[in-house]
């Protein structure tokens, strides 16, 4: 018994005791995937998709405030949206979305950087500099060179817009010149789901993205500065995307939950069968289209699901009015924003910068002079490349081209003109575009655009967005050293 | 009652009893004076003689004793009492006292029986009766307000009583301040606490500083709840225990609703006051008038075959009354003998959410067996949990999903539903179409009875905790021990959503959408196994001195895994099979592994028992962290001395009858992160993967690889005191916990890439005093005696420093009102978003045509979110064989967010958003500018009060933040134990209590907080891994609630207990 006994517990102390370095070695992830196994072909597609998601579904609330769209007659008011008297609360998405894509995309170059593989640093930095201009458009001064180092600079602090915009022209043509010295990577046909490895097709979305950040500044941008990033476009000699070249994103969209294209998943339907029943056409662009005989309302709009009268197949409501209960106008009785010619099929491309787009920033920087061309045959094509891709046919944008009241000289203000028929032609493609359009040449100027809502109390659409109250909380010092920032007053810096 | 328990007690200190045949034989009955009850367990000795012996379970002994000789009976809790043994028969009574203070015996630190005396560290052990009093489901209640130091928050009242408890405050920033669960000496997961069946429990010590980590390791850095279960009967005789405990619940607090207006909203400018809309979730509508009027929708306009409903148009208290009075119905029978105990339970809980529903079934079966000097000793417990609960995740993901904002649970549904609207009367939702999804009277949100209907969560949970204890007496002052333990927990589960597919009506005029038909089935299994060997020392050196000592080593693995499987769209409605579904399958199957392995020591002299020093140590070792930082060391040391003892002229002191010092100092570190942590993970991002193509993104968390351990620096000092013969009893412990190194998941902003940064961010001191008063008794009237106990703990704490370049940490809570830690504050703070002020006057600033105050985006610190002060008031009343004990405990000194008064304003209920009856007014206490000065405002009116607290209102979280300070009715039991003279004809039952027993009786709070009982907190679900549907959350989001959480309850109820 005494013998069992003290060897029992020999043996129990001795397996105990006799724990090897091994023993403890078992701290590495069996459940996610580490830095180590993480290559840049494997977080392109992803940051690809958010990043075209985030242009096409993101920005709903410049579309309310720029009179594309506007509330159902199913919803009660949103007030931020409505009233203009924006909180640190409002819209804090597009700041942590964009930085939380940005932040992979800046793994991805360093990643691209030390593996040798200039294809895919290329691609980080162009997708950074898209990233980083919807940013300093909505917000001016944000961190950019002390961010994404968590270890040096724990409380990052700010750039200035203008700063950043001019090292994103540098990094873009550092990008240009990667593109052209690498060659296609068998995966990066797979991987890169924008362009399936085409060097050439980025290099056009390269010098589209350029020319597209020199209109945005187009008020305070310096000749010298605007020439040297327009040699450098030059130099590079892909052009622009053209007619039919819009840059989109597909990774295998297909109709199951979480799968389909964002957009048609947003405004038009989910995969579960839930339809979009919020936003609805506004009344002020629907009237406008109508107005002008320009057939592209039935394609940016659907009909109503249920027409109450026969004269209500496309109606819209007033953006910010507060109906009583006793108005028959519900979602179903109202158009949606997902029409044919914007929601084709829920496994469609999600565009990042359409042909359309590209189109009207050429007309636009031919008009100023700043590259070549004539600007009516571009102003021209511009439109006929909105009515092409929407699926509206040729001959009724021949139609609506010869209206005396589109002719690119009918205000006497040519640039202006060209920004107004770019903003009738941007709804559901690129909302955002035509706001920061709005900030800069105050293009449309119908005061009709303006929020209907009883609690606005004078308020204008606002020039910015608030810093998310999360950099009050975690970053206080940095932001509150940018002074007090007023959404009605404080603009971005190229906002003159 | 209490002789039982002091019984137990005094059995743990068993003298063998050695009888001496001698001349003759005394026999008699041991009673007690109080209520002249026998008493078993009496020690009953011979003066200045060898002989001895025990009285039984009816208090009868019989001992031989030489003539003349003088009997000494003793027993712990009473007073010593000496007879001359006349002839044959000698019958005593004691008189209860506290007067042997010094002989309590603590189970200290291996389950090792200790004297209380000897220890130099603050610890108190409660027994069953106590614990017990209130009949509390859950262990975690039943010690609530018994303990100075010991904090236990009820933070939800479902079928599961979630209980959150810290001692002495806190000592991790992160998050986990739990105490250990030691049950029958083996660690064990605390959320056990709610699985145990309370009449099991023997007792539970509970030791308040970190001195068990000396032995236990860095688990018992917060303290450790030692809890021993019941391993057989006091006398070796068989008992059969039967008892049936029956308990309501109702709510014990509702916030405060206005009642004055309906639905509808829209109010502006001109009309202050909104229009009337018949399907709106909003009441912002115009003022009651008592008149008919019409809710919900037009049917037959619609073609819908249903007349419109009319309703009288003022307030109804129909929302209160959503909620079920709960009920609790417990049955246990035991049987105990020598050597066994051997117990079943049955409680089946209904909860106060319609539907809710738990079961627990448990056995647990105890034997111990000596075999010479081999002792060997078997625990095993199991225990089935069957519940059918609301799953509330299920309808906010579903909100979510359709962007509906501020929808965090079930209370939300109530914030949606105007006060006048006959909520009950929408209960059977499958037959009267008023109720039915289409046509429910809001079109913009779901009847309560059929969401909870819709979204189930049904589960069977079954731990199984079982451990054996073999003990070798090698010598007299030695014996060698080995303990494996086993705690395996399997939950399988199922949540379910049975879906609806909208009529034409729903789709075409009310613009329902589908709600979809899922279902996710989780396997999650969790094991831990430890082996542990020690050697325990007791050596008596000489006459004076005493050497104990413990030399051991401890291994333990926890292996675990969760996975889940989903569907998110199923083809036919309620066929919840994963295979029959569109679409693809969701679903992660995660696991993990910790090891950890330590060798511990101690070593501890005492001097004539009555001055004792104890030396520790511990070395750990642990998977967590890196080889270069994973292997820590960590000594202490504690001493007493018990003066009265010590001290000659102390000795004979008539008015202080015992007074013991004590003191300790020990340091222990640990790393209490989530395995895998070291190393940056990616996920595939949404969506992904579309087929072959993966996409991968960075998570936000990051954690410093080379991350040490924190240190916690635990000094106390304390004392123990007895006056006028025991009859008042003392105790107090200072106590100073310097804590550095804290690993702290810093909040950062995203720009870093980064949304958390775990690091070794902060150090604090925490720091208190805690009180334990006894009067015993207080009034003694002869066959009436009141006791009084009382307890009290001030406990700050504050920060010293933060990781370089932050000077505050935020930790939890929403984005207008967190926790944060800031150097030179306590820990934690609240910190808010408030109205832009003027710094001159502190008076709000507001724009001088509008009347409208502005939000500052700057937060300030308002104040600290953990009780300074918690006082506990324990009264006793004893008149023979009726008991009545009541327990008032207080909470200050600290203030709460309650995000529901925010849900509340938005939907236009809460009182508060029925200010100045929703006319103009002048903003109070404000300003504006003229001409660049800022004049008080007393005329411009804030014009639109619904626009007001639907939009500005709802990002100053001042408005919502409230004083948490409360006095409560704790409990209150009575109980009856049936006379023995009624008993005596028959020799069955042995004996009857009846007792009556409520808890949560009466709440008293300050004015300004309108929306809940301040112990009812919200606690973010920790890590996805294991997320438990049950048990003790570890979250540090102190004073935050919101509308996840369900009312607060009362409980009141009966039970019997028949011993045979």
């Amino acid at each position: 018994m005494k013998k069992i006994a003290y060897s029992f517990f020999a043996l129990s102390l001795l397996v105990t005791t006799s724990c090897k370095k091994e023993f403890f070695d078992i701290n590495d992830s069996p459940n996610s995937p580490t830095e180590a196994s993480i290559t840049p072909n494997l977080l392109l597609p992803r940051t690809l998709t958010i990043t075209a998601s985030r242009t096409g579904t993101s920005f709903d609330y410049a579309a309310f405030w720029m009179g594309y769209w506007s509330r159902s007659g199913s919803y009660g008011q949103s007030i931020e949206i409505e009233s203009y008297n924006i909180t640190t609360g409002f819209q804090t998405g597009q700041w942590t979305g964009w930085y939380d894509i940005l932040n992979d995309i800046n793994l991805m170059e360093k990643k691209a950087k030390a593996a040798g593989s200039p294809f895919y640093e290329a691609a980080a930095k162009t997708l950074k500099a898209n990233g980083f201009m919807y940013l300093v458009d909505q917000y001016n001064n944000v961190p950019y060179s002390k961010a994404f180092d968590i270890q040096g600079n724990i409380l990052p602090g700010y750039d200035k817009g203008e700063d950043i915009y001019a090292d994103l022209f540098v990094q873009l043509d550092a990008a240009a010149k990667l593109f052209a010295s690498s060659t296609a990577d068998p995966i990066a046909v797979t991987s890169d789901i924008m362009f399936h490895g085409d060097v050439t097709k980025w290099r056009k979305f390269v010098n589209t993205l350029r020319l597209k950040l020199l209109i945005h500044e187009s008020q305070v941008v310096s000749a010298a500065a605007r020439a040297a990033v327009i040699a450098q476009i030059n130099a590079d000699g892909s052009g622009y995307l053209g007619a039919g070249e819009t840059a989109a994103v597909n990774p295998g969209y297909a109709v199951s939950d979480g799968q389909q294209n964002p957009y048609y998943n947003t405004y038009k339907v989910t995969a579960l069968g839930i339809l979009d029943s919020y936003n609805r056409a506004n009344n002020y662009i629907l009237n406008t289209y109508k107005a002008n005989n320009d057939i592209r309302y039935t394609r940016v709009f659907s009909a109503a699901a249920i027409p109450l009268t026969p004269a209500d197949t496309y109606r819209g409501t007033n953006f910010g009015e507060t109906l009583p209960n006793s108005d028959p106008y519900r979602a179903n009785n109202q158009s949606d924003v997902a029409g044919p010619g914007l929601a084709v099929s829920p496994t469609q491309s999600q565009p990042v910068i359409t042909s359309v787009e590209s189109l009207f920033l050429q007309a636009e920087a031919i008009q100023r002079g700043w590259i070549t061309g004539t600007a009516q045959t571009a102003y021209e094509a511009a439109i006929r490349e909105s009515y092409a891709y929407l699926g509206a046919s040729a001959t009724d944008a021949n139609t609506y081209i010869a209206r005396p009241n589109v002719a690119l000289n009918a205000t006497g203000d040519p640039i202006k003109q060209i920004a107004y028929q770019k903003y009738l032609s941007l709804i559901g493609l690129s909302n955002f575009e035509a706001y920061v359009d709005y900030r800069r040449l105050g293009v449309p100027s119908d005061p009709a655009i303006i929020s209907l809502s009883g609690s606005r109390n004078g308020l204008n659409i606002p020039l910015r967005l608030l810093y998310p109250q999360s950099e009050y909380n975690n970053n206080s010092a940095n932001v509150v050293g940018q002074g007090t920032i007023n959404a009605q007053t404080s603009a971005i810096f190229w906002d003159k | 009652m209490k002789k039982i328990l002091l019984a137990c007690l005094c059995l743990l200190v068993t003298l063998t009893a050695q009888v001496y045949a001698q001349n003759r034989t005394v026999t008699g009955t041991v009673t007690a004076k109080e209520d002249g009850l026998p008493i078993p367990g009496v020690t009953v000795k011979v003066k200045n003689g060898s002989a001895a012996t025990q009285t039984g379970p009816d208090g009868k002994y019989s001992l031989s004793a030489p003539e003349n000789a003088v009997l000494v009976f003793t027993f712990i809790g009473y007073s010593p009492l000496e007879r001359a043994a006349g002839s044959g028969n000698l019958n005593v009574s004691l008189e209860s006292s506290s007067r042997q203070l010094g002989e309590v015996v603590i189970t200290a630190p291996l389950g090792i029986q200790r004297q209380k005396r000897d220890i130099g560290y603050a610890a108190t052990t409660v027994p069953n009766e106590v614990i017990n009093a209130g009949n509390a489901v859950n262990l975690a209640n039943g010690l609530q307000g018994k303990v100075s130091g010991l904090n236990i928050t009820t933070t939800n009242s479902g079928v599961f009583e979630n209980v959150k408890i810290n001692l002495r405050g806190i000592r991790s920033l992160t998050g986990n301040n739990n105490p250990l669960l030691l049950l029958d000496g083996v660690q064990s997961d605390l959320n056990y606490l709610s699985s145990i069946n309370p009449n099991d429990i023997e007792n539970v010590t509970v030791l308040k500083g970190s001195a068990g980590a000396a032995i236990y390791g860095s688990d018992a850095r917060n303290g450790v709840l030692v809890v021993t279960t019941k391993k057989g009967s006091r006398d070796g005789k068989p008992i059969i225990t039967v008892s049936n405990a029956t308990q309501f619940q109702n709510i014990s607090f509702f916030p405060k609703f206005q009642e004055q207006f309906g639905l509808g909203g829209g109010g502006n400018s001109f009309n202050t006051i909104g229009g009337y809309t018949s399907t709106e979730n909003w009441s912002w509508g115009p003022r009651y008038d008592g008149k008919y009027i019409q809710i919900g929708p037009d049917y037959r306009a619609n073609g819908i075959d249903l007349d419109n409903q009319f309703v009288p148009y003022e307030n109804t208290n129909d929302r209160k009354k959503f909620y079920n009075t709960g009920s609790v119905i417990q049955n246990d029978i035991s049987y105990a003998e020598k050597n066994v105990f051997i117990s079943l339970q049955d409680a089946n809980v209904n909860g106060i959410v319609p539907d809710d529903k738990n079961r627990r079934t448990g056995i647990r079966v105890n034997a111990t067996r000596e075999y010479g000097r081999f002792k060997i000793g078997v625990n095993t417990n199991y225990i089935q949990q069957n519940y059918n609960i609301f799953d509330q995740e299920g309808m906010s993901d579903f909100n979510s999903s359709q962007n509906i904002g501020l929808n965090q649970g079930l209370m939300n549904l109530l914030f949606n539903t105007a006060g006048y609207i006959p909520l009950t009367r929408y209960k059977d939702f499958e037959n009267d179409p008023y109720s039915q999804y289409n046509n429910y009277y809001t079109d913009y949100g779901l009847n309560p009875y059929f969401a909870i209907d819709n979204w189930r969560k049904q589960g069977k949970k079954t731990d199984l905790i079982a451990n054996l204890n073999m003990e070798f007496k090698v010598a007299d002052w030695m014996t060698l021990n080995y303990r494996a333990g086993l705690t395996q927990q399997n939950v399988t589960e199922r949540r379910t959503s049975r879906g609806e597919t909208p009529s034409e009506f729903g789709v075409n005029i009310r613009n329902f959408g589908p709600l979809a038909s899922n279902l996710e089935e989780r396997s999650f299994n969790l094991e831990r196994l430890s082996s542990e060997v020690f050697a325990n020392f007791n050596k008596q050196l000489t006459e004076d001195f005493k050497l104990t000592g413990v030399l051991g080593s401890y291994l333990r693995q926890d292996n675990g895994r969760d996975t889940r499987v989903g569907a998110v769209s199923l083809v036919v409605p309620d066929l919840f099979n994963i295979g029959q579904r569109t679409g693809n399958l969701t679903g992660s199957s995660a696991g993990r592994k910790i090891r950890q392995f330590a060798y511990y020591g101690s070593a501890g002299l005492s001097y004539k028992n009555w001055a004792s020093i104890e030396v520790t140590g511990r070395n750990e070792q642990t998977s967590l962290l890196s080889p270069e930082t994973n292997s820590f060391f960590y000594p202490g040391v504690n001493a007493s001395v018990v003066l009265s003892d010590a001290l000659p002229f102390l000795k004979t002191n008539d008015v202080l009858s015992y007074l013991k010092i004590r003191g300790g100092w020990n340091k222990t570190a640990n790393a209490d992160i989530t395995p895998y942590q070291l190393a940056p993970t990616f996920t595939q991002g949404a969506g992904y993967p579309y087929g072959s193509l993966p996409g991968y993104s960075a998570n936000d968390a990051l954690t410093n690889p080379l991350l040490k351990p924190e240190s916690i620096e635990n000094t106390e000092f304390g004392f123990e005191a007895g006056f006028l013969k025991n009859r008042i009893s003392l105790e107090a412990t200072y106590f100073r916990q310097n804590n550095t190194d804290q690993i702290v998941p810093v909040n950062t902003v995203v720009e870093t890439g980064y949304t958390t940064y775990t690091l070794n961010a902060a150090s604090f001191v925490n720091k208190g005093v805690e009180m334990d008063l006894g009067l015993t008794p207080l009034v003694d009237l002869g066959p009436v005696r009141i006791n009084f106990k009382a307890n009290a703990t001030y406990n700050t704490n504050k920060v010293t420093s933060l990781y370089p370049g932050l000077d505050q940490v935020s930790q939890g809570g929403y984005t207008y009102a967190a926790n944060y830690a800031i150097i030179g504050s306590p820990a934690y703070v609240i910190r808010a978003t408030d109205y832009l002020r003027d710094p001159a006057t502190g008076k709000v600033i507001v724009n001088a045509q509008t009347g409208a105050p502005s939000p500052d985006p700057t937060t300030k610190v308002f104040g600290n979110t953990l009780p300074k002060w918690i006082v506990g008031l324990n009264p006793t009343i004893r008149y023979k064989g009726l008991s009545v004990s009541a327990l008032f405990e207080y909470k200050g000194g600290y203030m709460a967010y309650s995000d529901i008064g925010n849900a509340m304003a938005w939907t236009g209920v809460s009182e508060l958003s029925a200010i100045n009856s929703r006319e103009k007014f002048v903003f109070p206490n404000s300003t504006y500018l003229v001409n660049g000065a800022y004049v008080p405002n007393t005329s411009v009116t804030l014009t639109n009060p619904e626009t007001f607290f639907t939009g500005t209102a709802r990002s100053v979280a001042s408005n919502y933040l409230i004083d948490a300070s409360s006095w409560r009715f704790r409990e209150l039991s009575i109980g009856y134990d049936i006379p023995a003279s009624l008993l005596s004809k028959q020799r069955v039952i042995r004996s009857i209590n009846v007792a009556l027993s409520a808890r949560n009786l009466a709440l008293w709070l300050p004015k300004s907080n309108m929306y809940t009982d301040p112990d009812f907190q919200f606690s973010a679900a920790a890590a996805s891994f294991g997320n438990n549907t049950t048990g003790v959350t570890s979250g540090n989001t102190a004073g935050i609630s919101n509308s996840s959480i369900n009312p607060p309850v009362r409980t009141f109820g009966g039970s019997v207990t028949i011993t045979f």
